[in-house]
């Protein structure tokens, strides 16, 4: 669980990588990539939204990495549609060219894990799947503040979070997490152990009533508990 | 202080702006002329022999009516304007191309009389100050004249010179204040007799917006285009080099797709911005090249992709993607046959987007109003040309469309609307008899539908008249095409890709 990324904590565990996008150039530079780690393994591709479903039940892959803009169903869909419909959902890292696109946050209230620009160094991008498939953190682009501003950060630091106060400790926790870091990040951050870490984002979860760390980041922004600001 | 107050009570009369402005009020006064000279001929006339003035009177009539004319003239009014900017320091826009409203008319008119007027009042002023004044002062320095002979003038007579020069003074300074005032007056009137009405305004904005938005979509679809090519080159790039030892077909593959890509690029660049640096569609300097009809199309069309306040999340489809197209049409009941050539991808980017959305636009009309027709989709690429033609038997008198109304119900009239659009590539060859539009739509003297589809010859649904023009055109187009497929689509029957 080290946050350098390497792929030595799985111990030899495999991250099979479903691949999304409409171009074919896309697909195949990113299978490239991808494909050249050990750790990594591209059992598949799509070229459609429309596709995804029976290709996940197919080949149970554990990150789907998603492009948002495709012909018939784009991927702000097909994230939502997986992640409604299957029982044992695959993480969704959505990948864009523009940093600035206006469905980055639509993707991220559909329930997608992290978020991927087309363009990102090859470490940067396997360095995404392994986090993401670590279920821990999410990756944002700058831009996702500035949107997650527009929807709901007018409220200020004057937070209504649904479900029961968070203790200073887990609003702290929530913080961090809505600022992209790891859980080993904010054990560090905060001099606690990764394990304590794990203990208060599974409380604050459970407080809010979210199903994920998406879900929770999702909340703390559109409550105005975080703010672009802080 | 006081030296101030007085700097600035003579400012007027030392001032450019003054004479400026005194020389536009002048040359009110010299139109005047012409005008003052026909009423003294027929004051002379009428004040003359009885038996003459009938005839007069007529004349004078008519005199009068012609002498009207030019006040209400396009082009008197564009000579007010720029004799206004030029003199008078006032902003003021060209008229609109195309013809003037009557309020603009009756406004200029007014301007016109107002002009005279007050040139005349001006002109009269100085025939009278200048000459007085140069008497009188002539007088005081001893270069008598005869003309001051007998003089009285209140308590002044001949003799004190020394006192008619101050009047003859005084008349000047106050002739200068008179222009200052005048001319300041006139300054605050041009924009109000000569300035666009506001419809006129109103017009020239929605033109404006329309070209800015046809612009802010063609910079839209160029960063989406590039953005998208250069990310793909950045990512094959990346992967050619992770696997360059490993795998050094897969690099040479991804150099070869870079470089397309590159091209592709590079491409769509050079064609948008052509498109973007050329005038806008309502520029004065475009209007020769793209009549009013054919700008008024490209902005519709426009106004009608940008009126959505969200872009699309897809991509936007060009030619290439008929076939899928073509393909919902028909699985939506449409009897499509279509007629393409195997290849588009000779056709710029941009044009292939337009031509795409023209083919949409055309389809969703035929579901519209032809419900249970089959539809002909043909499109055409010749040398610097792309021509995207549908056409449809005219749909069941229960159908909506436009000129269904003219038609007596229940008369199924055989013929067939034609939908044409062309799409014209800058530096290549228009399609023959099409208006062109730079970037847009291409407009065959028809009626225009925002989405930039168009109907030639009439409303959609005139029937008879625009299917005969189809037909035409269709016939033309299967000897060019040489495709038999082509001409049996048009009885109907089974869909057919020629070539």
């Amino acid at each position: 669980m080290a946050g350098g990324g390497a792929p030595a904590d799985g111990g030899g565990a495999v991250t099979r990588v479903l691949i999304v996008d409409d171009d074919e150039l896309i697909r195949v530079g990113l299978r490239a990539i991808a494909g050249a780690q050990p750790d990594i393994d591209v059992v598949g591709e799509a070229a459609d939204g429309a596709e995804v479903p029976p290709l996940v039940a197919k080949l149970r892959p554990d990150v789907v990495l998603m492009d948002v803009r495709m012909p018939g169903i784009d991927g702000i869909q097909a994230t939502r549609h997986l992640l409604a419909t299957s029982a044992d959902p695959p993480k969704v890292l959505v990948v864009t060219t523009f940093e600035n696109d206006e469905y980055v946050y639509d993707a991220l209230r559909a329930g997608a894990s992290g978020f991927l620009l087309k363009r990102a160094r090859p470490a940067e991008v396997v360095d995404a799947i392994r986090v993401v498939a670590r279920g821990e953190s999410l990756l944002f682009p700058a831009a996702i503040r500035r949107l997650a501003d527009a929807y709901g950060g007018r409220g200020g630091h004057t937070a209504r979070l649904p479900g029961p106060p968070l203790t200073e400790r887990e609003a702290e926790v929530l913080r961090l997490v809505a600022a992209g870091r790891s859980n080993a990040e904010i054990a560090a951050d905060l001099v606690l152990g990764v394990e304590t870490v794990k203990t208060h984002v599974g409380n604050v979860l459970a407080k809010l009533g979210a199903r994920d760390r998406t879900q929770a980041v999702v909340l703390a922004y559109e409550s105005g508990f975080v703010t672009p600001a802080g | 202080m006081a030296r101030v107050r007085v700097t600035a009570a003579i400012a007027p009369l030392v001032s450019g702006t003054t004479y400026r402005r005194g020389v536009h009020l002048l040359l009110g006064g010299v139109i005047l002329l012409p005008y003052l000279l026909l009423g003294v001929v027929f004051a002379d006339t009428l004040a003359g022999p009885r038996e003459e003035r009938s005839a007069a009177l007529l004349l004078l009539v008519a005199a009068a009516a012609i002498a009207a004319v030019p006040a209400f003239l396009r082009g008197t009014r564009a000579l007010e304007i720029a004799a206004a900017r030029a003199l008078l320091d006032v902003d003021l826009p060209d008229p609109p191309p195309g013809r003037s409203t009557v309020e603009t008319r009756v406004r200029g008119a007014l301007w016109f009389a107002i002009h005279l007027v007050t040139g005349g009042l001006v002109a009269g002023g100085l025939l009278l100050a200048l000459p007085m004044a140069l008497v009188f002062a002539g007088g005081w320095l001893g270069l008598t004249t005869d003309a001051s002979e007998g003089l009285r003038l209140g308590p002044l007579d001949e003799g004190d010179t020394g006192w008619l020069t101050v009047v003859g003074l005084a008349l000047l300074v106050a002739l200068g204040y008179a222009v200052a005032g005048l001319g300041a007056l006139a300054a605050l009137m041009a924009p109000v007799l000569l300035g666009p009405s506001t419809a006129e305004r109103i017009a020239a904005l929605e033109a404006h917006a329309a070209g800015l938005a046809e612009r802010n979509r063609l910079a839209r679809e160029l960063h989406d285009s590039v953005g998208h090519a250069l990310t793909v080159t950045t990512l094959q790039a990346a992967a050619a080099r992770e696997v360059l030892d490993t795998d050094p077909e897969f690099a040479r593959r991804a150099l070869a797709a870079i470089e397309e890509t590159g091209r592709g690029a590079m491409a769509e660049l050079d064609h948008v911005l052509g498109l973007l640096r050329a005038p806008p569609p309502h520029d004065p300097r475009a209007a020769g090249a793209a009549p009013a009809g054919g700008v008024g199309g490209a902005s519709a069309g426009a106004a009608g992709a940008v009126g959505g306040a969200q872009p699309p999340r897809a991509p936007q489809p060009t030619l290439a993607d008929l076939d899928r197209l073509v393909a919902d049409a028909r699985a939506a009941g449409i009897d499509v046959c279509l007629d393409r050539p195997a290849s588009v991808d000779g056709v710029p980017a941009a044009v292939s987007r337009e031509g795409y959305r023209i083919a949409q636009e055309g389809l969703t009309n035929a579901a519209r109003h032809a419900v249970g027709h089959p539809v002909s989709l043909r499109v055409a690429v010749s040398a610097g040309a792309l021509a995207v033609e549908l056409i449809n038997p005219v749909g069941a008198p229960a159908s909506s469309a436009g000129g269904d109304a003219a038609r007596p119900r229940g008369a199924a009239v055989p013929g067939e609307v034609t939908v044409r659009g062309g799409v014209a590539v800058p530096g290549g060859a228009a399609i023959p008899g099409e208006v062109t539009v730079p970037g847009g739509v291409a407009v065959p003297g028809g009626v225009v539908v925002p989405g930039g589809v168009v109907v030639p010859g009439g409303a959609a649904g005139m029937g008879g008249v625009a299917g005969q023009g189809g037909a035409a055109q269709r016939g033309g187009a299967a000897g060019a095409g040489g495709g038999a497929g082509w001409r049996a689509c048009g009885s109907g029957l089974r869909c057919s890709v020629v070539r």
